[in-house]
């Protein structure tokens, strides 16, 4: 967690977090490539492919660059209001949530904070992790959606996790693309931006991130299990918010 | 007259490279000069200017020896913060230099930051925004400004620092002939400001701005001294990588005596001297493939665009014929883009027709239009995506649906005309962007079209990589290809071209053989163009020549006029 | 084509603190969320529209006229098929719809095209440089608002680099119109690499220029704007909390506007 403010002392990051927040919004705005998923409901937002890979190369700016890519897109769709603050709380998740879960979601867990190509792990861990977050942000915006009156949690839930899922699994192609120039080109990877000292380590990594996988697993699937919804959704965005601390 | 930069025994070694980038320079830059850097790209220039604020070594880390003084005050111990105050700095790239969303808080954005109080900030804006000449513009988007614009807003911005040193790193070679005699024309005004401008730049005529010229090569600094002493020096120049002045090659090999760096210089020198004997220049031959079929062809070609409803073409009437190598010429804005992009059907005429083989481009597919006509972008990274080079060049066969053993053969074919053989495993990224270049038009070759059509190829390529590039184009002519470049290099034009059109407002202000097109000045000068120095000397005597060599050739042919002239002849003189 | 909403009219509104707008724009977020019923959210929709009519935003709501329609009828199908009431007006199946989830889809509808013309009028009457000046001066620490900013700045550009992409991957066949789900996908590729290389080349660039103008993240700056709160903005904040006081009263205290009890 500590890298989330840390980052802010560091050029490279803030100038980091800024252009991944203007490929994001950008992306929005150029890229109307529609692809439905529910025809006249939703479509995928081809956009999404990029916060998984935000995070995993630039970490904490990754994780603001989402958010405030987030915000952008809304200041320019008009789409500006109350679940504007939702969606950046949801899309922050979306880029912090890979990057810290990358190395303590145990046993799926890297040793190393790199994309490994060749190794099975990274393969597992980029699957689960890109639906966990993505499961995360959904339940965390559509509860406070739903009690703006927008959209029912039972249907945003679903919308958005499978949206971000998916689009997050067609990110790995980029992620592969771009990895190699990014890290050693360009020398941005973040672990090697960022100071040592100023990154941290986590309270208690593990249960954070089982914290979190269970809490969206929960708030994703409660309802069709019984549990009372939207009620259960609020716990557990409480609790992915403790296991973000924990992270 | 005091020292403002002193290099002892400078050696820097990025870290992620083996080989140092800067070998032990030595030197000194005094006040209120302008020293104007050259050298090939990968020379180490960027990086010297780099150490100039402490970019280099505390923003670039890496392995760094002996002591940069700039003022007096050691580089390397301070903060590149606090030697923001002392050294200012100037990229190419202006898209990155500007941070904010309006053009006056651009200006305050450096005075901001070194805490400096409402009043004197807003002084500071006026001064130097009236000082780049962007006044009237206070309250605009950086993103509605024009390039040149752009880069005088850049160039402000970091004078709004009052910096003692201004470092310029190429500002103009992203800009039109029109923006670099903006940003240059600033250059001559800050010499009478007093400090001291280091200017980066290619082209030998930047060269003759400046009090003092470095030349650099593989990080080591070979040659400094006046321009009149370092430009004529061609052996030198050219081990160097750069394009030496052709006035200076023609006297040279001529054994002309004088080695004059501008056209004025060398037509006063030859009526002094009475080198050579000015003559009307012979209606030149026409158009070398004048009987062959259209491949392209317009017809009262309009285009609005949507958004801005802006009529970018305004009737464009033109046929290009199989075999030809054409220029396309004109300012920023002219519409050149435009009309080119029109040739491969990316853009379909308001009104008008568009026709490839006699066809309108709206009948084609867009797969049938790929094939016919290909169109190399400016900026090879806005195609590049692929893993390696061989996915990259094979694209285009693979979205047409080509057996993979074809593909595999086009794509040897077409690295081989480009040069990249062997290069079909790399990563595409990591290639310089000369060989990043190639790999976008090698990747349109391999679909084997019959028109290829280039914007802007030589943008950002130093000499040799350029006269790389167009030599291949050249070959690829030969072998039949149509070629079309869009450009703004009056020299490639000159001695690649066949034919030039110039356009000016979305119109055709010159349609001709480029002999003929660039003749005629005083059109020219209408769309902000001017001929290269040795196409004037040729215009004024008269030959056809538009390189050193031909002009050689013709003017050794003709008899000798240095012992028959007339001393009474009126001989019309360069005003 | 210009991507902004701002829209340069000079109204009083667009003279207001920016910061003022801010709090305005939530406190007319807040009273949205009194009533659930269309009748009293639709008195509220009206009196944004008229602060719309004073600002002279309606051509940004034209812009976005298919975003508004579909969001209000999203909404309004939506909701009566979700939220449970107590008196049936239809059924079939298991599918339920009562008076109150009826009305209370309307009124949702009401709210969301609210929420909508609101920030639209705070987008309309503020200029980039004013939001993320309001932002820092209601405590947004600097480097948080420059990254902000920065990235409003470069938007335009990417979506131009973007933009170009689309055309060069076209012109070597590329065709984005057509295929099946997956392949489209895949053709989503050869445009999101080369805009993300073509964006990260500019990292190392911008944070240079950035450190050679003296930014420093941890030093203090001063501010070249300074806007002032005016007496107007005083008036303007009192008036807007006024009405969010009445309609709380009326809601809670009075328990009028109410279509659908226990939802906000």
């Amino acid at each position: 967690m500590k890298a989330v403010f840390t980052m802010w002392r560091n050029t490279r990051m803030i100038i980091l977090a800024s252009v991944c927040a203007a490929i994001y919004g950008a992306a929005l705005i150029a890229f109307k490539t529609a692809i439905p998923l529910i025809p006249g409901i939703t479509e995928v937002r081809v956009a999404n492919i990029f916060p998984m890979v935000f995070s995993l190369l630039f970490g904490p700016a990754g994780a603001w660059g989402t958010a405030f890519g987030n915000l952008i897109g809304d200041i320019f769709g008009g789409t500006l209001g109350p679940a504007s603050a939702a969606g950046f709380v949801g899309n922050f998740l979306l880029g912090y949530l890979p990057y810290a879960m990358w190395t303590t979601f145990v046993p799926f867990a890297e040793r190393s904070r790199e994309w490994n190509v060749g190794s099975w792990r990274s393969w597992i861990n980029y699957i689960l992790i890109s639906f966990l977050s993505s499961a995360s942000c959904a339940v965390v915006i559509s509860v406070v959606v739903d009690a703006l009156g927008i959209v029912p949690y039972a249907v945003l839930t679903k919308i958005i996790t499978l949206n971000d899922t998916f689009a997050s699994w067609i990110g790995v192609i980029l992620l592969t693309s771009v990895f190699g120039i990014t890290k050693e080109q360009l020398g941005l990877f973040w672990p090697e931006v960022m100071e040592e000292r100023d990154v941290g380590h986590p309270l208690a990594g593990t249960i954070g991130a089982w914290l979190v996988a269970l809490s969206a697993v929960t708030g994703l699937f409660g309802g069709t299990i019984g549990l009372p919804m939207p009620t259960t959704g609020w716990v557990c965005s409480l609790a992915i918010m403790v296991g973000c601390l924990l992270l | 007259m005091g020292v403002a930069v002193t290099f002892e025994d400078l050696s820097f070694t990025y870290r992620q490279n083996n080989r140092p980038s800067l070998r032990n320079i030595q030197g000194q830059m005094e006040e209120a000069r302008t020293v104007v850097l050259m050298g090939h790209s990968g020379a180490g220039k960027s990086t010297l200017c780099c150490t100039l604020n402490g970019l280099v070594p505390r923003f670039f880390r890496g392995q760094y020896e002996g002591r940069v003084l700039v003022k007096g005050e050691e580089v390397a111990r301070r903060k590149v913060a606090e030697m923001s105050r002392i050294v200012g700095l100037v990229l190419q790239d202006f898209e990155a230099q500007l941070f904010s969303t309006n053009v006056e808080l651009e200006m305050a954005f450096g005075p901001e930051n070194h805490c400096l109080p409402r009043p004197e900030i807003e002084h500071r804006i006026h001064r130097y925004l009236s000082f780049v000449g962007l006044e009237r513009m206070r309250q605009r988007e950086p993103a509605t400004l024009s390039g040149g614009q752009k880069q005088r807003l850049a160039i402000g911005s970091v004078l709004a620092l009052e910096p003692k040193v201004l470092v310029m790193d190429e500002p103009t070679t992203d800009l039109d002939p029109q923006g670099r005699e903006e940003v240059l024309s600033i250059a001559d005004d800050l010499r009478e400001e007093g400090g001291l401008l280091l200017l980066v730049d290619h082209e030998p005529e930047t060269g003759l701005r400046a009090d003092q010229v470095w030349l650099m090569r593989d990080g080591q600094v070979v040659a400094q001294g006046t321009p009149a002493e370092i430009l004529v020096n061609l052996s030198l120049l050219k081990s160097c990588g750069i394009k030496p002045p052709p006035t200076v090659e023609l006297f040279e090999e001529m054994g002309w005596p004088g080695r004059p760096l501008t056209a004025e210089k060398a037509t006063s020198l030859i009526i002094e001297q009475n080198l050579a004997r000015p003559r009307k220049l012979k209606a030149p031959a026409s158009l070398p493939n004048a009987g062959g079929p259209p491949v392209l062809m317009a017809e009262g070609l309009r285009y609005v665009y949507p958004t801005y409803q802006i009529e970018a073409l305004q009737g464009i009437d033109l046929s290009i014929r199989e075999g030809e190598f054409l220029a396309i010429l004109g300012q920023n804005g002219s519409g050149k883009t435009t009309l080119a992009k029109h040739f491969n059907g990316l853009l379909k005429p308001t009104s008008g027709r568009m026709l490839i083989h006699g066809r309108p481009s709206t009948d084609y597919s867009r797969r049938e239009l790929a094939k016919r006509v290909g169109y190399v972008f400016q900026n090879p990274d806005h195609q590049i995506f692929a893993r390696t080079v061989k996915e990259e060049v094979g694209f285009g066969l693979k979205v047409l649906g080509e057996h993979p053993k074809m593909i595999e053969k086009r794509v040897a074919e077409a690295l081989e005309v480009v040069g990249l053989q062997g290069y079909e495993g790399k990563v595409p990224f990591t290639l310089t962007k000369g060989e990043r270049q190639r790999v976008a038009v090698a990747s349109v070759l391999a679909v084997q079209p019959e028109v290829i059509v280039l914007d802007e190829p030589t943008t950002g390529l130093d000499y040799a990589q350029q006269r790389n590039m167009m030599e291949m184009l050249r070959r690829l002519n030969r072998s039949g290809h149509t070629v079309i470049v869009i450009t703004h290099s009056m020299w490639v034009a000159a001695e690649y071209g066949t034919r030039a059109i110039v356009l000016k407002d979305g119109n055709i202000l010159l349609d001709g053989p480029t002999r003929v097109v660039f003749s005629d000045e005083a059109q020219l000068a209408r769309a902000s163009l001017h001929p290269p120095s040795l196409v004037r000397l040729s215009n004024w005597l008269g030959t056809q020549a538009m390189t050193v060599q031909k002009m050689v050739e013709e003017l050794r042919e003709i008899p000798n006029p240095n012992n028959r002239i007339n001393p009474n002849c009126q001989c019309p003189t360069s005003s | 084509m210009n991507i902004f909403l701002y829209l340069d009219k000079g109204t009083w509104i667009h003279h207001l603190d920016p910061r003022t707008k801010m709090i305005g724009t939530l406190i007319l977020f807040l009273i949205c969320l009194c009533f659930n019923h269309p009748l009293y959210m639709g008195g509220i929709s009206l009196g944004v529209m008229a602060i719309a009519l004073s600002a002279r935003a309606l051509f940004n709501f034209w812009r976005v006229r298919y975003i508004l329609i579909l969001l209000i009828t999203f909404s309004t199908v939506m909701w009566p098929f979700f939220a449970e009431g107590t008196t049936p007006l239809w059924s079939w199946g298991s599918l339920r719809i009562s008076e109150e989830s009826l009305l209370y889809g309307i009124a949702m509808g009401l709210r969301l095209a609210t929420f909508v013309a609101t920030g639209i009028i705070l987008l309309s009457t503020t200029r980039n440089e004013e939001l993320t000046n309001g932002l820092i001066r209601l405590g947004l620490p600097y480097p948080v608002a420059f990254a902000l900013s920065t990235a409003l700045r470069l938007v335009p550009t990417f979506a131009g680099a973007a933009a170009t992409i689309v055309q060069a991957q076209i012109s070597r066949g590329l065709d984005l119109e057509s295929g099946s789900l997956i392949s489209r996908i895949g053709k989503f590729i050869p445009q999101a690499v080369p805009l993300f290389v073509y964006a990260i080349r500019h990292t190392n660039l911008l944070a240079m220029a950035l450190e050679s103008k003296g930014f420093d993240p941890e030093s203090p700056r001063t501010l070249y704007y300074e806007p002032r709160m005016r007496k107007i903005d005083y008036l303007t904040l009192i008036l807007l909390s006024g009405v969010l006081v009445i309609s709380t009263y009326m809601r809670l205290g009075l328990g009028l506007g109410i279509a659908m009890p226990g939802r906000m």
